[in-house]
């Protein structure tokens, strides 16, 4: 069969590359009719995000279809074939199909496991159905596809745990917290990076926010952002009575947080848990706080560690999606060979049934009158006949119909018998979905 | 017994298990099918739990109180009425991977200590007991939940200060919930004992029991409840909370247990249940 994905990823072009060979919202339906246009064409899914663009095509011919669609990249986007090329990756039949159910489950994707792949490819197919440019196979693959892909992300941890830093801390911090709902968190010392994870925090339910910093102006600056507060950094162990999280990036050469500080601020607070991320190196908060009771302390280190651990987990987990995967593959390889063998036996039986009938009536026209019961015998034998003889073929046709040759057999079949030739009798459904399979099993309609 | 109590003992024991594992299997894969399976055999369980304890108090003539075996039979059905009440309300699932199996193997145990029902000693006779022992094993099932919670959180608490991700760290649940359902267990389980003892107490001054407060089941009663109340006043007076709390409720929760299996069966005077 022919579906062939032609694409270039994270994992084959830089972003210089990438970045040219965008297909934005605006300009796919534009792009997908072009690419329809080529005869080799049938059906196209044009997927493009940051990381990735990819073109999806059911082809009537492997070659021509694949010239067709680098052609079309090349001259769509004004780039010099020969230098496209070196990016492109293609994959067909199977091992297109695997490789879409890859990229919608995130194996593909540069952070593995993460969660926007799949919307994106979604949103891809939707341009292409509203485009007119799908039909039953790719509507077909690309739902199964959604389906794969939802699935691995309830029946595997893919994207279950952090994999940034920033993630991570939100994460511990719900391991101590609960719900972030309501806590509040606090800056020690205005950095890009504690910004970034207070803004996390904040988009994960925590409410206020305290900035505390050696220069005052620039944290009244920082807590403005946020709406927040701003503290006098001499006042910052006072703080603690107030705050749940502490995000220390300060870039001072020794502690700026002290076990004894945090032991005072602790009865301030009525013991109630903190927890303290120090993202600063050299780092800012005495290692010894973490012995404190309902003090949790991760330095920049320990978070990497728990990152490293999540990327480890999901690297696990990969395994198991992969497997999903190939159950999956062989779904829906199984129901393309249905769609192609079915009919193909429908057209066999009825083409013997046609030319039984016929020749009975010939012969009983010759031979005049006959009892029932001879009418019954020559009925029954003829029956018996064609049954016979189609017997094995249908059966060894069904047999491999499941396995990657099987086209060749119903190809075969077709051929010999010149199924196609008859389609004034055959029923209207069979035509199209044969049609259909010989699309896919790549054999052009002139060849017969 | 008769062969239908104990076919519905065992039935109740096979429903527990199943359960078991399928919490087990749950808190491994996450599989939402396997919770609501779990849920289901741990009910149907308590069903046939339930008809177990019908059929024993109509066969007996009053509540199965007396004995080990009795006994247990009776406390473990209250833990899981209040395994379901919490996980009603906090819809904490993995709590189950932990209670269900422990109710199972006291099932089991229960059944190797049964001994041929005997006559219950006068003293006992008596509604007062009879309300004395249900009251009481209420508290029994919300100090196993404070106390499930608690190591839960002692588990968990010492693996964030560790900083060991690993599987068990994200199937627990967060260290701010442990000690709330700790709290709220003990909290809810504390006035049932209050009352149990009062009932208890009542009984053994209305009937004349000579020394009644040196017995070692009291003493232990009272160590018990003084644990759990100083835990509830610590937590929200002393602003304890976190290990040292945790702490406080496995301790209790250790001298119930001593008593539960020491006291009763070995040192009880008046708590003797036959001849």
């Amino acid at each position: 069969m022919h579906i062939t994905v032609i694409g270039l990823s994270h994992k084959t072009a830089p972003v210089e590359i990438r970045e040219k060979l965008s297909f934005p919202a605006q300009a796919q339906a534009d792009a997908l009719l072009e690419l329809l246009s080529s005869e080799a064409v049938m059906e196209a899914v044009i997927l493009s995000t940051c990381n990735r663009t990819e073109v999806y095509s059911v082809v009537t011919d492997e070659t021509k279809g694949k010239t067709a669609v680098v052609d079309f990249l090349a001259a769509h986007k004004e780039l010099d074939r020969q230098k496209l090329c070196k990016y492109l990756y293609s994959h067909d039949s199977g091992s297109a199909v695997r490789h879409l159910l890859r990229v919608v489950s995130s194996l593909d994707s540069m952070v593995v496991g993460e969660a926007q792949i799949l919307g994106q490819v979604k949103e891809a197919y939707s341009y292409a159905l509203d485009a007119g440019a799908t039909s039953t196979i790719f509507n077909r693959l690309f739902r199964h596809s959604f389906e794969v892909g939802k699935r691995v992300r309830t029946e595997t941890e893919i994207g279950e745990s952090a994999v940034s830093i920033s993630y991570a801390a939100i994460e511990l911090a719900k391991k101590v917290f609960g719900s972030l709902e309501g806590r509040s968190v606090l800056i020690l010392g205005a950095g890009k990076m504690s910004e970034l994870t207070a803004k996390h925090l904040m988009s994960n339910g925590a409410s206020a926010v305290l900035v505390a910093n050696r220069s005052y102006d620039r944290a009244v600056e920082l807590a403005a952002k946020f709406d927040g507060t701003a503290v006098r950094f001499d006042e910052r162990v006072e703080a603690f009575a107030k705050a749940d999280i502490v995000i220390s990036s300060t870039g001072a050469a020794h502690y700026v947080v002290y076990k004894d500080d945090v032991a005072r601020a602790m009865h301030a607070r009525r013991h109630s848990p903190i927890f303290f991320i120090d993202i600063a190196v050299p780092r800012d908060v005495e290692p010894e706080v973490n012995d404190l009771d309902n003090v949790f302390l991760y330095d920049i280190d320990d978070l990497q560690q728990v990152v490293d651990a999540n990327l480890a987990e999901r690297m696990r987990e990969a395994e198991k999606v992969e497997a999903i995967i190939d159950r999956e593959i062989e779904a829906f390889i199984a129901w393309v060979s249905t769609l192609d063998v079915v009919p193909t036996i429908t057209a066999l039986r009825e083409k013997a049934e046609r030319i039984r009938v016929a020749e009975m009536e010939k012969a009983l026209n010759r031979l005049g009158e006959l009892s029932e019961r001879d009418m019954n015998t020559i009925n029954a034998m003829t029956t018996a006949i064609v049954n016979k003889l189609l017997h094995a073929p249908i059966v060894r046709v069904k047999e491999h119909s499941t396995t990657d040759e099987g086209y060749v057999y119903v190809d075969s079949l077709r051929h010999l018998f010149n199924l196609d030739a008859v389609p004034q009798e055959e029923p209207h459904k069979w035509r199209a979905a044969g049609a259909l399979a010989r699309r896919l099993t790549g054999r052009k309609q002139g060849a017969q | 017994m008769q062969t239908v109590e104990i076919v519905l003992l065992w039935l109740s024991i096979m429903m527990y298990t199943a359960a078991s594992v399928l919490y087990v299997y749950f808190f491994v894969t996450k599989r939402r099918l396997m919770s609501i399976l779990a849920t289901v055999c741990t009910g149907s369980g308590f069903i046939v739990h339930t008809a177990t304890i019908a059929m024993i108090t109509y066969s007996l003539g009053h509540l199965p109180i007396a004995g080990l075996f009795q006994s247990l039979l009776l406390m473990t059905w209250f833990m899981v009425l209040i395994y379901f009440i919490v996980e009603h309300l906090i819809r904490l699932k993995t709590l189950g991977t932990a209670l269900i199996p422990l109710t199972a193997v006291l099932l089991v145990f229960a059944w190797t200590r049964y001994q041929t029902p005997v006559q219950l000693e006068e003293i006992l006779q008596s509604w007062w007991v009879f309300l004395h022992v249900p009251v009481v094993f209420v508290a029994y099932g919300g100090f196993t939940v404070g106390a499930g919670a608690s190591i839960a959180y002692l588990i968990q608490q010492s693996q964030l200060k560790k900083k060991h991700v690993n599987i068990l760290f994200r199937r627990l649940p967060p260290l701010d919930v442990l000690d709330k359902v700790a709290d709220r267990s003990i909290t809810f389980a504390l006035p049932f004992l209050t009352v149990g003892l009062m009932m208890g107490v009542i009984r053994a001054i209305k009937s004349g029991v000579p020394n009644w407060p040196l017995d070692p089941v009291v003493l232990f009663a009272a160590l018990v409840w003084v644990l759990f109340g100083l835990y509830l006043i610590l937590r929200h007076f002393a602003d304890w909370s976190g290990r040292k709390a945790a702490l406080m409720a496995i301790a209790g929760f250790g001298a119930l247990l001593v008593i539960r299996f020491t006291v009763i069966a070995n040192l009880a005077r008046f708590h003797r249940f036959g001849a």
